[in-house]
Parts: structure tokens; C-alpha cells; sequence
């Protein structure tokens, strides 16, 4: 069976000689839960905005359920649903409207817009609010928006850029059991964070970016050690993520 | 069944776009036929009674199909102009391009919305300067292909403008100093032939004269030039404009980095 993502040789440079990637290759199997981790500026959002179609491909190939959105983009790209890292819907238009229209985009009728249209807004806790602009909504809300849209037509292969990124604890949690109920439904997810206990306990592999390179790709207990815990003492997950990034290895259970 | 998942998005965008434009009805509909009323009343009835015939017509008549033009092709314009340049600075273009859409379905429902504006203002200004008239359409069919690719050219120069445009100011600069003028300029209110030489023959190189001669000629079966310029050039003129369009968004020219 083709990968859900298939990321080969992918390089990009900004104007200015800004080099974003440097000869990325990743392959995220269907029904995965995939983390992408780095520090500002790794390239995360760079690499799922080539995914995506955000980001001119330079150099490399994307392949989305084993087809070139470049070339063919319906195919590749109606079951892909992306959660960006900042708001980008029209703020003048009603919530219902923002997502029905995606729905249409990924080609909806208009009844099944609608009906996936309430359907995701009840799931994300926002239909009471669907004929309202979303002028009043808190910065929760709106990612909780952005997460509906990304769902309506409900994508094979969900990408979040930093979804959980200024949410208090609540609203985390929430978005972590709804992304659990999406992966353990089949839904291949591809998430990107700073926050290390996210990538621990909802990730299966995790994808570390440095520089514009991929410098690992493993499992949690691979990456941070079987016993890493949260916080900031040395067997932290914080500690062991910097020792990665340095280039040190993951120390062995039972070392000091 | 890609067929149906293009035509599904193609409809979202048109309807998305013209739902945009008549929530702002006032703003976006109204000027037009404020402005066409005006000129009607002041230049048509007014100073045109002293006029005698202009272009073998009373100068009512021979106003009316450029003020009705004049209408559907800024609106065509602003309309894609305003729209895409919205949407790249709210950045919810981003919604068609992580959708499977293609760049020329893109352009067809930015350029699908604006046509229909564009002709509902002319269509609007044509309403209510027909009774100051005695204008009898001559060639209907003409006439609506006329202004049907005149909205759809000025709706791809307009979305080049809203690809280019990095501010609200970009976007007028355009139809302020350059769409208007080649309107007045092109034959809207005085036949060309009566400018004095060398500024008739000048007035050949701009292309409003055909659209504006050729849509008065299907109108009043009057005219300067005849609409055979006008469908030779229009349709040639609105392609390579519609490709320019499609080259841009399909190459993401200011909208990808």
C-alpha cells in the first residue's frame, strides 16, 4: 500500500539564500500518528507548507497517497485537511459559510456540505455559534474553526501546524482526544509542535527537524528514552530534547 | 468524479464571491448607477439637447451604451481586483490552494463572479437610462457577447492587479490612472473621428475604443469602427489576458513563496 506521505529529496531557499529545507526525505505510513518537531525556524511550517500547496516546490518530490499534487491535484489533495498555524479565513464571512465553502472546495454538493458543515461544528463545540461572524471568537475558538474546516470533508490524512499552540489546558486536552479519535479511526495525522509531552504521549513516530534537515525519526521512547519525563531537570524531556538537537544521544534507562 | 468534485468547487468559489459582492450591494452596485444617472441627466438631457446628432444618434443615445459599458467593466474589474487582494491579505486564499483546485478553475470562479457583477451594474444602468433614450437594441446578441467578454477581460486584468497589489492603494492606482482615463478617453462621450488630427488616429491604440465602438454599434447599429474589430480583437485580447491569469496563479507568482 502507497505511504500516506511520501517526501523525497525536498529542498527550499528563500529569497535572500534563506535555506529553509536541505534535502528532506519523510514517509509517513497510512493510518499513523506523526509528529514534526524543531526549534523556530527547523522548517516545519516550510515542509507542510510543501505538502500542501502553501509553498512553491523548489527541489524534490511530494507525493500524497502516491499522487503528485502538482500534477494531479484532486487526487492527491481531496483527502488531505490542513490545520494551519495561523487564521486565514475570510473574517467577514459567517462560521457555517467558512465551512460549508471549504466543503465545497474538496468537492461537496451543497447538501452534503451542509450536513458535514453541522455535523463538525457540533463535534468542535462551535455550532451554536455557526451563523455568527467569527469577529468575537477567543483564539481557542478560532483554532477550534480552523480544525472544522479541516475536517469537513473528512480528510484521510490530517495535517496540524502547531494546533494546540496558545490553548489552555482544557482546550489541549480536548484537541488531543479529538485527534486520538480521528487516528484511531483511520485517519493518518501529521502534527507539528513545541510542546514535547504532546509529541510523547500522542505520537508514534516523530520527525526531528534542525536547521532544515532531518536529523531523526523514531519513536518517542527512541528519541527521549522509555523513562522521560515532563519537566526540566536533566531527565526531562526538555534536557534530552536539547541533548538531540546537540547531537547526544538518548541516555540508557537507569543512567544518571 | 473529478468532474463533479470540480464543478462542486467551481460552484462554492462562484457562490462564495457573489455572495461577497451583493453583502456590500450598496457599495459595490450603487455607485455605478449613481454615476451613469448623473451623466445621463446632466450630459444626455441637459447639454445634450444643444448637441444635435453625435455619431448619428441624439447624444442621450449616443452616451448611453459606453456609461452602461463603463459600468460592467469596472465592476468587473474591482470586483476580482478587490476580491483576490482580500484574499491573499486575509490569506484565506489558502483555502483554495491546500483544496484540489486548479489554477485555471481558480481564475474561472474569480472570473465567473466579477462577469456577473459586471453585468448585473450594466444591466442595472441600462434599466434606468433606457427611458431617458430612444434606443431601439439593434443587434441584442452582439451586444450581450460584447459586454459578456468585456467584463471577462477586465475580470482577468483585474485579478493581475490583485495578484500584483501589495496594498488597498495598488488596487485603484490601476483603475484610477490608467482603466478610466482609456474609458473616457475611448470614445465613451464623442465619436474619435471628430478629434483633431494626430489625436484621432491615437485614439486607435486604445483598445477601449473597439470595445466601447463595437458595443455602441451593436446598440444603435452606429459606429466608428463596426463590431467586426471589436469580436476580432476582444476575444483574441481576453485569451491571452485569461492565460496571463491562469500563468500566474498556476506559478503562485506573489501568492506562494
Amino acid at each position: 500500500m502507497t505511504a500516506a506521505i511520501d517526501l523525497r529529496g525536498l529542498r527550499k531557499t528563500y529569497k535572500g539564500g534563506q535555506a529553509a529545507l536541505d534535502g528532506v526525505d519523510l514517509s509517513v505510513e497510512r493510518g499513523a500518528f506523526q509528529g514534526l518537531l524543531g526549534p523556530n525556524g527547523a522548517g516545519k511550517s516550510t515542509l507542510i507548507g510543501l505538502m500542501t500547496g502553501l509553498v512553491r516546490i523548489e527541489t524534490g518530490s511530494v507525493r500524497l497517497f502516491g499522487h503528485d499534487p502538482e500534477r494531479n491535484p484532486v487526487a492527491a489533495r481531496r483527502r488531505v485537511g490542513l490545520v494551519p498555524q495561523e487564521v486565514n479565513f475570510n473574517s467577514f464571512e459567517p462560521i457555517n459559510e467558512i465551512i460549508a465553502t471549504q466543503g465545497r472546495y474538496y468537492g461537496l454538493s451543497r447538501r452534503a456540505a451542509r450536513q458535514r458543515t453541522q455535523a463538525v461544528l457540533e463535534r468542535v463545540g462551535l455550532a451554536e455559534r455557526a451563523a455568527r461572524k467569527p469577529w468575537g471568537l477567543s483564539g481557542g475558538m478560532k483554532r477550534r474553526l480552523m480544525m472544522a474546516r479541516a475536517l469537513v470533508h473528512e480528510p484521510g490524512l490530517l495535517i496540524l501546524d502547531e494546533p494546540t499552540a496558545g490553548l489552555d489546558v482544557e482546550a489541549r486536552r480536548d484537541t488531543w482526544a479529538l485527534l486520538r479519535e480521528l487516528n484511531a479511526g483511520g485517519t493518518t495525522v501529521l502534527m507539528s509542535s513545541h510542546y514535547l509531552e504532546e509529541m510523547r504521549d500522542l505520537c508514534q513516530q516523530v520527525a526531528v527537524l534542525k536547521d532544515g534537515r532531518l536529523i531523526a525519526n523514531d519513536t518517542p521512547a527512541q528519541l527521549f528514552g522509555a523513562d522521560a519525563g515532563s519537566g526540566t531537570g536533566d531527565q526531562g524531556l526538555e534536557a534530552r530534547f536539547l541533548r538531540l538537537l546537540e547531537g547526544g544521544e538518548p541516555e540508557e534507562e537507569g543512567e544518571p | 468524479m473529478n468532474a463533479t468534485i470540480l464543478w462542486n468547487a467551481y460552484q462554492g468559489l462562484v457562490i462564495k464571491q457573489v455572495r461577497r459582492f451583493l453583502r456590500s450591494w450598496i457599495q459595490n452596485l450603487l455607485p455605478s448607477v449613481v454615476t451613469a444617472t448623473l451623466f445621463m441627466v446632466i450630459f444626455g438631457q441637459f447639454v445634450g439637447r444643444d448637441l444635435g446628432q453625435v455619431g448619428g444618434a441624439s447624444y442621450a443615445d449616443y452616451l448611453m451604451p459606453g456609461l452602461v459599458l463603463f459600468a460592467v467593466v469596472t465592476n468587473a474589474y474591482n470586483n476580482t481586483t478587490l476580491s483576490f487582494f482580500g484574499a491573499r491579505l486575509q490569506r484565506h486564499i489558502e483555502e483554495m490552494l491546500v483544496a484540489p483546485m486548479p489554477a485555471w478553475l481558480i481564475v474561472a470562479g474569480f472570473a465567473t463572479a466579477a462577469v456577473l457583477r459586471g453585468l448585473m451594474a450594466g444591466a442595472l444602468v441600462l434599466l434606468i437610462a433606457l427611458p431617458m433614450t430612444s434606443l431601439q437594441v439593434a443587434h441584442p446578441g452582439a451586444a450581450l457577447l460584447v459586454a459578456v467578454l468585456s467584463a471577462l477581460l477586465f475580470s482577468f486584468a483585474g485579478l493581475i492587479n490583485g495578484i500584483f497589489a501589495r496594498s488597498f492603494d495598488d488596487t485603484s492606482v490601476i483603475a484610477t490612472f490608467l482603466l478610466t482615463p482609456l474609458i473616457y478617453l475611448g470614445g465613451v462621450f464623442y465619436p474619435i473621428d471628430r478629434l483633431p488630427a494626430p489625436w484621432d488616429t491615437a485614439s486607435l491604440a486604445n483598445p477601449m475604443v473597439y470595445i466601447v465602438d463595437g458595443f455602441r454599434y451593436s446598440l444603435l447599429d452606429e459606429g466608428t469602427t463596426g463590431d467586426g474589430w471589436t469580436l476580432l480583437v476582444l476575444p483574441v485580447v481576453t485569451v491571452l489576458t485569461g492565460l496571463l491569469a491562469w500563468w500566474l496563479v498556476a506559478k503562485g507568482i506573489r501568492i506562494k513563496p
